[in-house]
């Protein structure tokens, strides 16, 4: 059976071990030092006198750090131990451990400190597959006061570098001290396990974190205290909202990592553990939540992905000219071309998002510079549109993968059961679905006015704005489902509609593609039993066919949806809808510790009284913790209009008031205040109502 | 029959203008296994090819047929770089550049093909 894990994490480098501190990897534990998608310790086991300590308490002190106190024992039954042993340890980098032993008794005492050290490097790959086999060799080494376990297959070298301040008697399997502990003595070392890559990073490797008396001290960077204070201040009479706030900005710098394509600067990470690499969509997405909070993480990430946007046609990678990558990975596999994320580009609405982020950026921040510099990257993202994502020429941007094993569905929802019709059957590709159509209308707009007002270039502004105003006027017919009021999920290869009730219709209310005399209709669906839990809408409504409240994207509900749902209810001007549904969501936030997973269970809420855990769902996760950046935004209306901020609350009663001070833009800084006058309709006790108008419709 | 690291470093006629280069300022050594260097200055678009070593501020360093097969589009330069097959000290956005460069006109090849 599974122990309880713990995690800690700097950027890419995390570290997954049991309540003792230790590592000790399994088919079925993913423990383990990982770095750059590799693991590089998969076993770090202390023992004294030959066993295993028992844990009395565990401290994740905070992102990067965590400290473990144990005590010698076989943890049946408690007895005043005469030592007992604290582990502190940071990771960034690899990590520092300081280890100390502590005689609690006036006799001297003789133990033997063992930490045993193994080396699977693993592609991050493999280790989520669990895949066997290795294909290069694996050697140690013993050099004065250093152990340094390695894997070399032809050029690629990953070497782990295991160094103790204190004397060790070192051997291929780890490191021994023979300590004398005197009467009420105490003995300590500092261990630093540095994560090697080959060629260029081997003078810069080192932790992160060095030994100092209080707490760990950053080698360099941007502390944690430094990122919060440069955030704007949150105050509410409801404590619920500073408490959110407080763990997704301290999360989002959990996932900052700094590329080496853009020194000294961050950009967030998807999501923990499986995910702590550069992914568009959700790099471009929760720069997007972030950016009245932390506007320069909207810069590095399109800086990033402007410079690794495709540049050929490489069906392996899914690439092509002008499109926006979807991961970018550094493992075994990549580098031998066993994966495609070198960087695999298998999405079609990254593209799309990098556009809008450019816009929004501008609109919030004022940085002409980045958008001009951006122009070439801007307008290859254009025509990648118009050229690659509308494969067939019919209007609409549609994906079918060109790698065999690449992925089957290039949307958010890129689980390969994802789109199905509402008798579950899955829809078969190229598929258009209809919230990309929606990215691409917004693009398109937000694009000629950069076009216009930075480029000097009306010509290519009105060609745009056309294209926008054609797309969703044919739209607003092609993907509208009369018998259901609501926009179809997607369009299938026969151009059939996939006529599933999701929620990708929120998606069209933030682009505005939707036409205003349709959009109470989508705001009713989404505020409904069927899509909405209790707790936020669903990724699939209820009575459909393919409907499951713990599928991955078929009726669970994801919080960074939510965000964008609020956002697109607010754009239509559904103020009390867009409160209810933030405050839905920064309710069930409570019940995650504050911090709101990748995904939770779709049950209705009237049923469960609280949110239920999706089993293996990321956590911290970028756009989850820039969810509640979005929901405040949302509630307090906060909108660029010119050099100013326009602040227009909808805040429900349940927040007496609201306050955010220091609002980093074009202005400066600026703070919004609001009271909660907004009347939220109180959550029906009954179960989600079967609709047989709709369940009609679906079987037609 | 391939053509040689000297041959394509001294010969290659850059188009006018290149777009990925419009904004690039900065140099280049490339460093040829039993070959030899170049130093390769590029100034929004404008470059300058000088078989000498200098202090560059992204110097790429491999072996000649590795070069030769990231130019002609047969071997991935970011995957290259990932085996150990080439180091890269310095820039890395300037390494970036010229692997897009490359693709770019590896795609312009097969485009005219």
């Amino acid at each position: 059976m599974k122990s309880r894990s713990v995690s800690v994490l700097e950027g890419d480098t995390f570290v997954v071990t049991d309540q003792r501190g230790d590592v000790d990897s399994s088919p079925e534990e993913a423990h383990g030092l990982f770095h750059g998608d590799t693991r590089f310790l998969s076993r770090w086991v202390l023992t004294v006198d030959g066993q295993k300590p028992n844990p009395i308490s565990v401290d994740d002190v905070n992102y990067f750090a965590s400290q473990f106190f144990l005590v010698p024992g076989t943890g049946a039954v408690y007895i005043d131990s005469p030592i007992s042993i604290a582990r502190q340890r940071a990771v960034g980098g690899g990590f520092h451990e300081d280890l100390r032993v502590i005689n609690h008794t006036a006799q001297p005492r003789d133990v033997h400190i063992r930490l045993e050290a193994a080396a699977d490097f693993a592609d991050l790959f493999q280790v989520k597959d669990a895949l066997s086999g290795r294909k290069g060799q694996f050697y140690s080494r013993i050099e004065p006061n250093r152990l340094v376990l390695g894997y070399r297959r032809e050029r690629f070298v990953r070497e782990t570098w295991i160094t103790s301040s204190a004397p060790a008697e070192i051997d291929d399997k780890g490191l021994l001290f023979r300590v004398h502990l005197h009467g009420h003595g105490e003995w300590t070392t500092s261990l630093d396990v540095s994560a090697a890559v080959d060629g260029t990073n081997f003078a810069r490797t080192t932790p992160k974190y060095q030994h100092a008396h209080d707490a760990p001290a950053p080698n360099g960077g941007i502390s944690l205290q430094d990122w919060l204070n440069a955030a704007p201040q949150l105050h509410s009479s409801w404590p619920d909202l500073p408490r959110s706030y407080e763990r997704a900005a301290t999360d989002l710098a959990a996932l900052r990592f700094f590329p080496a394509l853009a020194p000294g600067q961050a950009l967030p990470a998807a999501g923990l553990p499986w995910f702590m690499a550069l992914f568009g969509r959700d790099s471009l997405i929760t720069s997007f939540q972030a950016l009245p909070f932390f506007p320069e993480m909207a810069a590095t990430t399109l800086r990033v992905l402007g410079a690794r946007q495709g540049a050929r046609c490489d069906d392996f990678r899914d690439e092509e000219p002008g499109r926006i990558l979807h991961e970018a990975r550094r493992g075994e596999m990549t580098a031998f071309e066993e994966r495609p994320h070198s960087p695999y580009f298998g999405t079609s609405d990254a593209t799309p998002l990098f556009l809008i982020l450019l816009e929004e950026y501008e609109r919030w921040t004022g940085n002409k510079d980045l958008v001009t510099q951006l122009e070439p990257e801007a307008k290859a993202a254009l025509a990648w549109i118009d050229k690659f994502g509308d494969r067939d020429r019919d209007g609409y941007v549609e994906y079918e993968r060109r790698n065999p094993n690449g992925l089957e569905n290039q949307c958010w929802k890129d689980s390969g059961d994802s789109i199905r019709f509402p008798d579950g059957s899955r829809a078969i590709p190229p598929i258009a679905t209809c919230e990309i159509q929606g990215y691409v209308y917004d693009a398109k707009r937000r694009a000629a006015r950069l076009a216009r007002e930075f480029w000097n270039d009306p010509e290519l502004a009105s060609r745009l704005e056309n294209e926008a105003a054609e797309l969703k006027r044919r739209f607003n017919n092609d993907f509208w489902v009369p018998r259901g009021e609501f926009f179809a999920l997607a369009l299938d290869r026969d151009k059939r509609q996939v006529d599933s009730l999701t929620s990708n219709i929120g998606h069209l209310l933030w682009s505005g593609i939707v036409d205003p005399e349709k959009a109470p209709s989508i705001a009713r669906h989404l505020m409904s039993d069927d899509l909405f839990s209790g707790w936020g809408v669903r990724t699939m409504a209820a009575h459909e066919g393919g409907y499951n409240p713990i599928g991955y994207h078929i009726g669970t509900v994801w919080p960074f949806d939510n965000s964008i749902i609020t956002l697109g209810l607010r754009r239509y001007a559904f103020r009390a809808e867009a409160a209810q549904l933030a405050f839905a969501n920064l309710e069930a936030a409570k019940y995650f510790n504050y911090r709101l997973p990748e995904a939770f269970a779709g049950y209705p809420r009237s049923e469960t009284r609280f949110p239920v855990e999706y089993p293996t769902a990321c956590s911290p996760q970028a756009w989850s913790a820039g969810a509640p950046l979005l929901f405040i935004r949302a509630m307090l209306g906060l909108e660029p209009v010119g050099d100013r901020l326009l602040v227009d609350p909808a805040v429900p009663k349940h927040i007496q008031w609201l306050e955010l001070l220091g609002i980093p833009g074009r202005w400066g800084r600026t703070d919004a205040f609001a009271r909660g006058l907004i009347e939220i309709p109180a959550r029906s006790a009954e179960p989600s109502p079967h609709k047989p108008a709709r369940a009609a419709a679906a079987s037609a | 029959m391939a053509r040689t690291a000297r041959e394509i470093i001294e010969n290659h006629k850059f188009q006018e203008n290149e777009p990925i280069l419009r904004d690039v300022r900065g140099s280049y050594l490339f460093e040829i296994e039993q070959v030899g260097s170049w130093f390769v200055s590029v100034d929004r678009g404008k470059v300058s090819v000088d078989p000498a070593k200098h202090q560059a501020d992204c110097v790429i360093s491999c072996n000649e047929q590795d070069f030769v097969d990231f130019v002609e589009g047969r071997r991935n330069l970011v995957t290259a770089l990932m085996q150990g097959r080439v180091q890269v000290q310095g820039d890395m956005a300037l390494a970036q550049k010229f692997h897009r460069l490359v693709s770019m006109l590896s795609e312009r090849r097969r485009g005219a093909a």
